[in-house]
């Protein structure tokens, strides 16, 4: 072992890995809809993608489409707290996306929508906008399922 | 807009969510392979999970069950920094994971290691040891040619 830390700077201990056909068609979505920063970008031949890495509300998120054999295409699913998610599903809507759900607010307390990037991976756009215990959530699902 | 944080605390911006036929499988094996720490279950009536979360190393993933046309099953593909890549993937093995490949330093500073779980994610199991700069990671993949 050397003595460098484990975990990168800059890095979490888990980070969503997208293999995409079109790695950088999924950047210029992900820098239109969600003001993702590009932080490296290593081409492949043909035009591919390698390797990149984004941030997005200072997470990392890594991309590529140049594949090796045991990378499979992504279809992921991505939780992402935004701070406005009404502003945000529009911005990603006139980006390319298809949606799965309008902006509504959930038994769970975030204001949610969802959406599908052009590559296939579904994102979960949130922001809180109540305080409640998972008590709480917990009671009103039983409602809901009960209902 | 509310004043609740837009961000909860103990959430980053960007998380992770794995679909999966057998949740509870799946987050058996979390907990056994890479040392989840179970933070919340929801369970449904029928034995399903509606959501769950666990974090690793600190850093939340959140997955619940495949449970209607809007989330089927789905192949994710995870960076994991972990403290000792040939534990943990020897670990995830053990607790019924498929090896895709056993740790081998790679060129760009980590050593690495692949194992599908038993929803079929593809985990990059990884330990960061040495830095390497974007300059000197260039020069090497020039020298071993492109494709």
């Amino acid at each position: 072992m050397s003595d460098t830390e484990y975990i990168p700077d800059g890095y979490t201990a888990v980070t969503p890995y997208l293999v995409a056909e079109d790695a950088a068609a999924l950047i210029d979505f992900l820098a239109t809809s969600f003001g993702a920063v590009e932080r490296m970008r290593i081409p492949g031949p043909d035009g591919g993608i390698r390797h990149a890495e984004v941030v997005i509300g200072g997470d990392a998120i890594m991309l590529c489409s140049v594949t090796p054999p045991q990378f499979k295409l992504t279809n992921a699913h991505i939780n992402l707290y935004v701070e406005d998610v009404d502003g945000t599903y529009a911005r990603a809507m006139g980006a390319g996306a298809t949606s799965v759900q309008e902006p509504a607010n959930q038994l769970y307390g975030d204001r949610g929508a969802c959406i599908t990037d052009p590559s296939g991976n579904t994102w979960s756009l949130s922001s809180p906008v109540e305080d409640i215990t998972e008590e709480e959530v917990r009671s009103r699902l039983k409602a809901a399922d009960d209902a | 807009m509310s004043d609740v944080k837009p961000v909860p605390d103990d959430y980053t911006a960007i998380t992770p969510y794995l679909v999966a036929e057998d949740a509870p499988r799946l987050l058996d094996f979390l907990a056994k392979g890479f040392g989840a720490v179970e933070r919340m279950r929801l369970p449904m009536p029928d034995g399903s999970i509606a959501h769950a979360e666990v974090e690793i190393g600190g850093a939340p993933v959140m997955l619940g069950s495949a449970s209607s046309p809007d989330f089927p099953p789905l192949a994710a593909q995870i960076h994991l920094y972990v403290e000792d890549v040939d534990a943990v993937y020897a670990r995830a093995v053990s607790a019924g994971a498929t090896p895709v490949a056993e740790p081998e330093d790679q060129f760009y500073g980590d050593r690495i290691a692949r194992v599908l779980d038993p929803a079929g994610n593809h985990w990059s199991i990884a330990t960061h040891i040495a830095d390497v700069s974007a300059e000197e990671m260039a020069q090497i993949m020039e020298s071993m040619g492109e494709g």
